[in-house]
């Protein structure tokens, strides 16, 4: 069973995406802040689902930390927000991200069928020059 | 003893002595009338002489005084005229800018890149008069930097040439309109990112609800989830229109612009709303092409708010028993798509103006109105941006047809 981490502060959609990814077959630990989301980072997660307005270190700074352990770096990490401005998607694929999903637009059946697209091929990068968001 | 022709002589020389007396006379006379002439010639030219002092006058404190800044230059673009208000725009004080050329006193910017004195201040053309450059905003730096939003005009008058003016700029400061503009963009934005957290929970939770309950419910229960599964989309996109308007303003709204399905995505915007036109009584036919349609290159995703703004319009507009018809045609080198309705209509009179932000055909507590008088400019705003148009035809209780027409895609473009 493929094990995904969802770093998450607002308990609804954490909750909410933990069902729809349970549902879906996938075993889910989360993480509510960026201290706690490093830690859990090294059990080990087939994939790494990443909010960044968090308490704390913000995502796009644990993006950075996880890029710079050297047990975590190689786990594919998608940011999951509902921010949209074009210079913080750049920042988030030059830090490492592979992937960028707004929160609002993204139904619970196309969140399935992405993250099965990086759980197969875990060196897939999304291209963010062609994301529009804002 | 003096002979008879001496005394002749002497008459007629005493004459000619009188005439010439009588021409001096003559003389005197007409140099005292110019004499006065002149001195009345002196006296207005000093009256004038005064009188362009007080004009002169007049005109300078009118120039310190205007809030807007004037600057004049001469034929070499060096500075001549340079008032209180341009020392407060641009931090210099106008002693140390008179008689230096203009490009070294202030750089003028728009949309970032630098605009060069010749376009902003043109080269004098003989006989023109009247305003040669004008543009709403622009940026400009002055001392140290010192930036600010400006309404720029240059003019130039008929004997610019002969009196080596060059051009005369008045620089309208709207520095502090824009702070404000900047501000309610900022705020719009924010809002919306708020607004968007918990519209992902409502979203999210009424999915996993109608996946994992709807087979357990009698029909009442199934309506009351499924309106609250159209409310939420319809405050979602209330939410993204908010957005898209900041960004359309902030010039950052943008399509990116992919080979499309056109016919999938018109099953699919419909399909979005049929709830809504199961819900409301109305019935939808679709007319497609029955070949395949050549290629049109759109933003899905901004195509779609195009599509979803005309059908829940149609929608909107159309009460229990109404028709409407969404219909896809080829017509040229152009796939036309048309939302038509057989609802209230429009007014003639509104109908130019129904793609202005914000206008809206009815007052707000009347009846029919509704909306925010966004989505018919912000379907404007996408269509032309996918090099198309968008255009209405309306009846008054009869009904409207609204349509767009996207280009179709070539290769050459590539």
């Amino acid at each position: 069973m493929k094990k995904i981490l969802l770093i998450e502060d607002e308990y609804f959609i954490s909750d909410l995406y933990k069902k729809i990814l349970q549902d879906a077959g996938f075993e889910v630990i989360t993480a509510m802040d960026g201290e706690q989301g490093l830690q859990k980072a090294k059990l080990g997660p087939d994939l790494i689902l990443l909010d960044i307005m968090l308490p704390g270190l913000n995502g796009l700074q644990l993006l950075q930390k996880l890029k710079a352990e050297n047990s975590v770096k190689n786990i594919p990490v998608v940011l999951i927000t509902n921010l949209a401005q074009a210079n913080i998607i750049k920042e988030a694929f030059n830090l490492g991200a592979c992937g960028y999903f707004l929160k609002v637009r993204l139904k619970p059946e196309d969140l399935i069928e992405q993250v099965n697209i990086f759980l197969t091929n875990p060196n897939f990068k999304m291209d963010y020059e062609k994301l529009v968001f804002d | 003893m003096v002979s008879s022709d001496s005394y002749e002589e002497l008459a007629k020389k005493l004459k000619l002595i009188d005439q010439q007396n009588k021409q001096l006379d003559d003389a005197t006379k007409i140099l005292i009338e110019r004499d006065f002439e002149l001195r009345k010639a002196y006296d207005e030219l000093e009256k004038e002489k005064e009188q362009v002092a007080a004009e002169r006058n007049k005109f300078l404190v009118a120039l310190q005084s205007i809030s807007d800044a004037v600057i004049a230059v001469d034929l070499d673009w060096n500075i001549i005229i340079f008032n209180k208000a341009a020392e407060n725009l641009t931090g210099y004080a106008v002693e140390d800018v008179l008689g230096k050329p203009i490009f070294s006193v202030i750089k003028v910017f728009e949309n970032g890149a630098q605009v060069p004195y010749t376009t902003y201040s043109p080269k004098i053309i003989s006989g023109f008069e009247g305003v040669v450059f004008s543009k709403p905003i622009l940026r400009i730096c002055g001392l140290n930097n010192k930036e600010s939003f400006v309404q720029l005009i240059a003019a130039q008058i008929t004997e610019g040439s002969s009196v080596k003016l060059g051009s005369i700029l008045t620089l309208h400061d709207i520095t502090e309109e824009q702070e404000l503009e900047r501000m309610k963009l900022d705020f719009v934005s924010m809002a919306a990112h708020e607004l968007r957290t918990p519209l992902t929970s409502i979203k999210g939770y009424i999915y996993i609800f109608i996946r994992d309950y709807l087979k357990f419910m009698d029909e009442k229960q199934a309506t009351i989830l499924q309106r609250m599964d159209i409310s939420a989309q319809k405050l979602a996109s209330l939410v993204e229109n908010l957005l898209n308007i900041a960004r359309i303003e902030r010039g950052t709204f943008t399509v990116n612009l992919q080979p499309a399905d056109w016919t999938a995505l018109i099953k699919g915007a419909v399909s979005e709303v049929m709830a809504q036109v199961k819900d409301k009584g109305l019935e939808l036919t679709l007319d497609l092409p029955p070949v395949g349609l050549p290629e049109v290159r759109v933003d899905r995703l901004r195509i779609n708010e195009v599509l979803s703004n005309l059908l829940t319009n149609a929608i909107n507009y159309s009460v229990s028993g109404g028709k409407i018809k969404v219909a896809v045609k080829l017509q040229g080198d152009e796939v036309i798509t048309q939302v038509s309705d057989t609802g209230q209509g429009i007014p003639q009179e509104a109908l130019p103006h129904l793609f202005t932000k914000f206008f809206r055909v009815s007052g707000p507590l009347e009846q029919g109105s509704k909306g925010t008088g966004l989505g018919l400019y912000i379907a404007k705003s996408i269509t032309l941006m996918h090099h198309g148009r968008i255009w209405v035809d309306s009846q008054l209780n009869k009904g409207s047809t609204f349509s767009f027409a996207l280009p179709v895609y070539r290769e050459e473009e590539k």
